[in-house]
């Protein structure tokens, strides 16, 4: 009885053994591959996960599976990748409907005809799935409120843990009925619900991005720079700033600062034009698009854990948007680091596969934090890759105990092992 | 009436003079902005600090007393009415700037500040507080938190939850706990999910706000259409050429007429059908071509003029209008009536169209003024609340025109909140397991139920059923 159940659910699942192109966990992959082609089939298999209490991992494109600590059980991974395609989009709503298997680059692609797009940059950003950017919340490197994607997420419909079907929010652009469970679900990576179809806002393709690279002699010079801007109405879309080793691989020398202006044309050549007299006596470049796409492009891949030549570790920083270039400043012994210091956040990859400690309690010392995002297992397995627990602790694990009472989604990758 | 242990208490906590409970001094804090619920509290309490919030919410918690958390009352659901009686924690003393971080862009203020205060403070740091619901300078910040308030400026930069970054909250056990630190993607984003609870997960005492840059400038326009269609297509075209404007605001015939005729007159052509009032800001260099643009587009679809304010006091002017329109009703009749409906922006023609028949097939008025970016809908309904079939036809349009905005694709409330008002609207768009799931989160903060309750899940009865829609007075200020 039971295994003619469990057959009957797996076939609908589409269950299958792992392949050798599908994403390892800490070297571990699950005996079985599900991958529902609907969303009641989806439902069904959680149902009987839950039941059985069987650990189940949900991704996407699988390019950010490796953040998060290593699984406490690990039976099987349930992928998105045959629930894809856009149901509706309305160019004029600023609105599109899109179920959560999407890659990323196929709905871009569809926006721009358009000239809309999600302003979202992922880390191996050809790979990545629509639910899986907003599993992990991760945006890339426009932090800007308005951008993200807790901003952008309209409404979803997800599978609880036990195969209950719910839907929030909906596809119009301002919304209140009810609590904003968008919030809780972007960014609790696949430990609370298994988003199937989402609704999102688009943004207009900017009409124009202006790049603005400047050699700074040191890092002094840095922080009179972002102060200079900090007290100006000037608004870059991103700051990013690059100590000294990693500007020299992109064959820039000293500290470098690249201002990222987006908008209309001029507004961009206006700011611009402020932005180098408050700069003026510095080096300044302004790349060529080309040039400058490939820049970001650059910097979008940095923090990805494949990236060839590279070491294994990925440490994010997390501090007051003053203290990022104090943090990379202290962060750079240990290797290669970019800092956002208007997101407050910093990217390094150190060479020293103990450096973490350090690198947690340098952000602790400036009241931030340090996530290991990637690093050998047995590493890991020695430390919540989360650092410090945050507030409210205790309040995501009761909504966590409350959501998935028989820890199947993704058991003990969370923050506190949650 | 609470027990005389329990008054004490409270009395000892905040002080004598912060306590209130003789039914004179409680009689205000029975509703809120919309006057059709009532139910005043037993007691209301002025605390002076987080610790004291925590204090009163420990004694109601052991006792077994409802509390409901309140700011300036402005609210248009009824979200802080004290339905099952209690406590009322008025917020208003807790009203002060802490700390403003230039560096970083952020001010940490008490939860009782009122909304404008916050800009008007950091004002001479060139920055400010971007969230602007018309009541802005009244409602405060703690308020804007509960309902994640919108505004006419929330188009382009984002409704509450986008300004909020970290809170103090004195949970419904009386535990205080800091959340938000900064930390995207470490743990639950667990500010993101409190606000807009509509004060059911606790009270929030302190919050770190985010600061904007004052824009360098700003222009503000206005184009009368002949047709509100048109006035529609105006603002689709605008948003499909990749403007992004700073807010889009639309006043139909009815709301014209009103305005105009008040001391608050913004000079709207009193022939036009549809106003529409398109705010740009930014770098000065960009003013003139936004303007041309639009100004192309207006035309193009039928806008019988497009002027500019040419300075602040003709700005403010064109606002004022706008910002009072709803307040102005109380020229017309004795109550009002407003709904906040959402639907897709490209179906605004035909849903205005279908509430024009809605009110013809119910015999009541209705004037339009909305935030046309958002296809944001808020129908004001006047009506005398003294004629029984006519407060119950204004009911029932107010539902049949909420039943529109789901059946294209809407919702039922996009900034005003579900609170008392539309609780038993919520089945119109979730399910039973949605509706489980938000209540499930909803024990897990408030497991007793004592904070806020009776709000937004659905009680089983129609909201005019239990007469709840007694007087809904025009109330001369109020806001939209």
């Amino acid at each position: 009885m039971m295994l003619g159940k469990a057959r009957e659910v797996l076939e609908e699942a589409n269950a299958r053994p792992p392949r050798a192109e599908d994403p390892e966990i800490d070297g571990m992959k699950p005996p079985l591959v599900l991958e529902p082609t609907s969303v009641e089939a989806a439902a069904k298999t959680l149902s009987f996960c839950s039941r059985e209490r069987l650990a189940v991992i949900p991704y996407g494109g699988g390019t950010r599976l490796h953040v998060g600590n290593l699984p406490a059980r690990l039976d099987c991974y349930l992928s998105s990748a045959r629930l894809t395609g856009v149901e509706d989009y309305e160019p004029a709503d600023s609105t599109v409907t899109v179920h959560t298997g999407t890659r990323l680059r196929d709905l871009q692609a569809l926006l721009a005809k358009e000239r809309q797009f999600m302003p979202w940059d992922p880390p191996c950003v050809d790979g990545a799935s629509v639910g899986g950017v907003l599993a992990s919340g991760e945006p890339g490197f426009r932090r800007q409120p308005g951008a993200r994607p807790r901003d952008l997420l309209l409404g979803f419909d997800a599978v609880l843990a036990d195969g209950t079907v719910v839907s929030a929010g909906g596809r119009v652009v301002k919304n209140v009925a009810g609590y904003e469970l968008m919030k809780l679900l972007v960014g609790s990576r696949g430990t609370l619900a298994f988003l199937t179809r989402v609704h999102l806002r688009v943004r207009p393709i900017p009409e124009t991005t202006v790049t603005l690279a400047v050699s700074l002699q040191d890092v002094s010079s840095v922080f009179d720079a972002l102060s200079l801007h900090r007290r100006s109405s000037l608004q870059p879309e991103v700051i990013a700033v690059l100590e000294p080793s990693l500007a020299a691989s992109l064959s820039f020398r000293g500290w470098l600062l690249l201002l990222r202006y987006e908008g209309i044309d001029e507004e961009v050549s206006d700011h611009c034009g402020k932005s180098e007299d408050l700069l003026r006596g510095n080096e300044f470049v302004r790349p060529t698009h080309g040039e400058s796409e490939s820049l970001w492009d650059c910097l979008r891949d940095f923090p990805s854990s494949t990236l060839s030549g590279k070491s294994p570790i990925v440490v994010l920083g997390q501090v007051l948007p003053s203290r990022t270039v104090r943090l990379a400043e202290q962060w750079q012994r240990k290797g290669p680091v970019v800092a956002y210091p208007d997101a407050g956040l910093l990217y390094a990859r150190p060479e020293d596969p103990e450096a973490y400690p350090y690198m947690l309690s340098t952000a602790q010392q400036l009241a931030g934090n340090a996530v290991l995002e990637a690093a050998p297992q047995e590493i890991k397995a020695r430390l919540d890759v989360f650092g410090e627990r945050p507030g409210g602790f205790e309040l995501m694990k009761k909504i966590k105990e409350r959501l998935d009472p028989n820890e199947i989604l993704s058991p003990g990758r969370f923050v506190g092992r949650l | 009436m609470l027990p005389k242990r329990t008054l004490k208490e409270l009395g000892r906590i905040v002080g004598k003079d912060a306590l209130l409970v003789r039914p004179e001094h409680v009689l205000v804090y029975e509703c809120d902005g919309t006057t059709a619920f009532k139910s005043p509290p037993e007691a209301v309490v002025l605390p002076s600090s987080t610790e004291e919030v925590s204090e009163v919410v420990r004694v109601c918690a052991a006792s077994g007393i409802p509390f409901v958390g309140r700011g300036a009352g402005t609210g248009l659901s009824g979200g802080a009415i004290p339905v099952e009686g209690g406590v009322v924690v008025a917020m208003n003393r807790l009203n002060r700037i802490l700390d403003v971080d230039i560096e970083n862009r952020t001010a940490r203020v008490q939860t009782g500040i009122v909304n404008l205060a916050i800009s008007q403070g950091v004002a001479s740091s060139g920055l400010f507080f971007a969230p602007d619901p018309s009541s802005q300078s009244s409602c405060t910040v703690g308020g804007n938190i509960a309902e994640n308030a919108g505004g006419p400026h929330c188009f382009k930069y984002g409704a509450t939850t986008a300004h909020i970054l970290s809170l103090t909250v004195v949970l419904p056990d009386g535990e205080i706990v800091n959340l938000g630190d900064r930390r995207p993607g470490v743990g639950y984003d667990l500010v993101g999910l409190f606000v807009g609870s509509e004060g059911m997960f606790g009270i929030a005492t302190e919050v770190e706000v985010r600061l904007l840059p004052l824009p360098e400038a700003v222009k503000t326009c206005l184009a009368p259409f002949r047709s509100m269609v048109a006035a529609c297509e105006a603002v689709s075209d605008i948003v499909a050429r990749g403007i992004v404007p700073a807010a889009m605001e639309m006043l139909d015939h009815a709301t014209i007429e009103v305005v105009e005729a008040g001391v608050n007159a913004a000079g709207y052509p009193k022939d036009a059908e549809a106003v529409l009032l398109v705010e740009f800001d930014g770098a000065q260099s960009a003013m003139d071509r936004l303007e041309k643009e639009v100004e192309l587009i207006c035309r193009q679809r039928g806008a019988v003029a497009f002027t500019a304010a040419r300075d602040d006091e003709e700005r403010e002017r064109l606002w004022k209008g706008r910002k009072v329109s709803f307040g102005a009703m109380g020229r017309v009749s004795t109550d009002l009536y407003v709904q906040d409906g959402v639907v897709p922006r490209t179906r605004l023609p035909e849903v205005l169209a279908r509430v024009d028949e809605i009110a013809r097939e119910y015999r009541i008025r209705v004037a339009n003024v909305f935030h046309a970016g958002d296809g944001n809908l808020h129908p004001c309904i006047p009506y005398d609340g003294r004629d029984e079939d006519e407060k119950r036809r204004v009911l029932e349009a107010g539902r049949a025109i909420m039943e529109l905005c789901v059946s294209v694709g809407g919702s039922i409330s996009g900034e005003h909140g579900v609170g008392t008002e539309k609780a038993n609207f919520m089945k119109l768009i979730f399910t039973e397991s949605d509706l489980d799931l938000m209540r499930s989160l909803r024990e897990v903060w408030n497991p007793k139920g004592l904070c806020n309750p009776s709000k937004v899940f659905p009680t089983g009865q129609g909201c005019g059923e239990k007469g709840a829609l007694g007087s809904v007075a025009a109330v001369p200020g109020a806001w939209i």
